[in-house]
């Protein structure tokens, strides 16, 4: 994944690196979230959010601390909203797959499919909303001025 | 422990990655054994993924040979993920169902519980089997202390990350873990 980084330069480029192909995965991930909400899709954006995270926490130091802070805490937002949609998706799989679908009879089971598909349809209308806020603003983009990453 | 911004990755990789993996062993080892509850498996499976993710980012500095460590601390934390699946999906079923619908639904929860025991199990033996050897562990830990030797890096490729400028496909592998 970050194979194009040079283990000999210092950490400072090296993180900055890091963080320049997360956030440009992620920028393609948030399109693909917007044009198929779908279970892929949202597990891909939210584990690169918790990726871009943990790095931001990581390589703290080599990056200016408000900026860093900030990034996280927007992320933070935008991992609650993921985090509501993929719940469902989790939920879902479970109550399909064997041992616990033959522990419900088939209309009950039917019926909870329900209750998550129309969770999910509620939950994923706020995440849409961010996404293209984020697009709209180009987020990403100032998100790496912030960080001072060479673009 | 802080990582020292002008020193080379390769030595930020070999100072820090030790200390988060006897972190995440020093966790395993107090938990594992023990009765694990929901938010102890949560929280173990978070120390697992950022162990995992530190270990990724600092990976071209120690090359191919990390890969099979890699999957011993992925494996681990899927089974982990399978635990806390079933115990956020009782949680979410405990609220779609309301009190006597859940009285009904007795099976169900049943099930989700003796998955979660079953799943816990397999924790527990992927544990024993892959890092709870004191052997193993200490050839991990010496393997993160000590980066492979340096190889001559390929050119790092124009990098444009604005959302209005995306490429035409996912540039590493198809799906994140």
């Amino acid at each position: 994944m970050y194979e194009q980084v040079n283990p000999e330069q210092n950490l400072e480029s090296y993180a900055g690196q890091i963080l320049e192909t997360l956030l440009r995965d992620m920028a393609f991930s948030v399109r693909k979230a917007l044009e198929k909400p779908d279970q892929e899709n949202i597990h891909d954006l939210r584990v690169l959010g918790l990726r871009l995270r943990h790095a931001l926490r990581l390589f703290g130091k080599a990056f200016s601390r408000k900026a860093s802070r900030k990034i996280r805490r927007r992320l933070g937002e935008l991992q609650d909203l993921l985090a509501e949609v993929r719940g469902c998706d989790v939920t879902l799989e479970v109550l399909r797959n064997e041992p616990i679908a033959s522990a419900v009879a088939a209309r009950q089971r039917a019926r909870l499919e329900n209750a998550l598909a129309q969770r999910r349809r509620r939950a994923v209308r706020p995440l849409e909303l961010r996404l293209k806020k984020m697009q709209r603003s180009d987020s990403l983009q100032r998100w790496r001025q912030r960080l001072a990453l060479s673009a | 422990m802080k990582l020292r911004a002008n020193k080379p990755a390769r030595e930020n990789g070999s100072r820090i990655l030790p200390r988060l993996g006897q972190q995440f062993f020093t966790a395993m080892d107090s938990a594992i054994d023990g009765e694990l509850d929901a938010e102890q498996a949560h929280r173990l499976r978070l120390l697992a993924k950022r162990f995992r993710y530190s270990m990724e980012y600092f990976r071209p500095c120690y090359g191919e040979t990390m890969d099979a460590y890699l999957n011993h601390i992925g494996d681990l934390q899927r089974a982990m993920g399978k635990l806390t699946d079933c115990s956020s999906s009782r949680a979410l079923f405990r609220e779609l169902l309301p009190g006597r619908a859940r009285q009904r639904q007795k099976k169900l929860f049943e099930a989700l519980k003796r998955r979660e025991e079953e799943q816990l199990d397999v924790v527990r033996s992927l544990w024993r089997d892959q890092l709870a050897n004191s052997l193993t562990r200490k050839r991990f830990l010496r393997y993160l202390a000590r980066p492979a030797a340096p190889r001559p890096a390929p050119p790092v490729a124009e990098i444009g990350g604005s959302l209005r400028a995306l490429p035409a496909q996912l540039p590493h592998g198809q799906h994140y873990h």
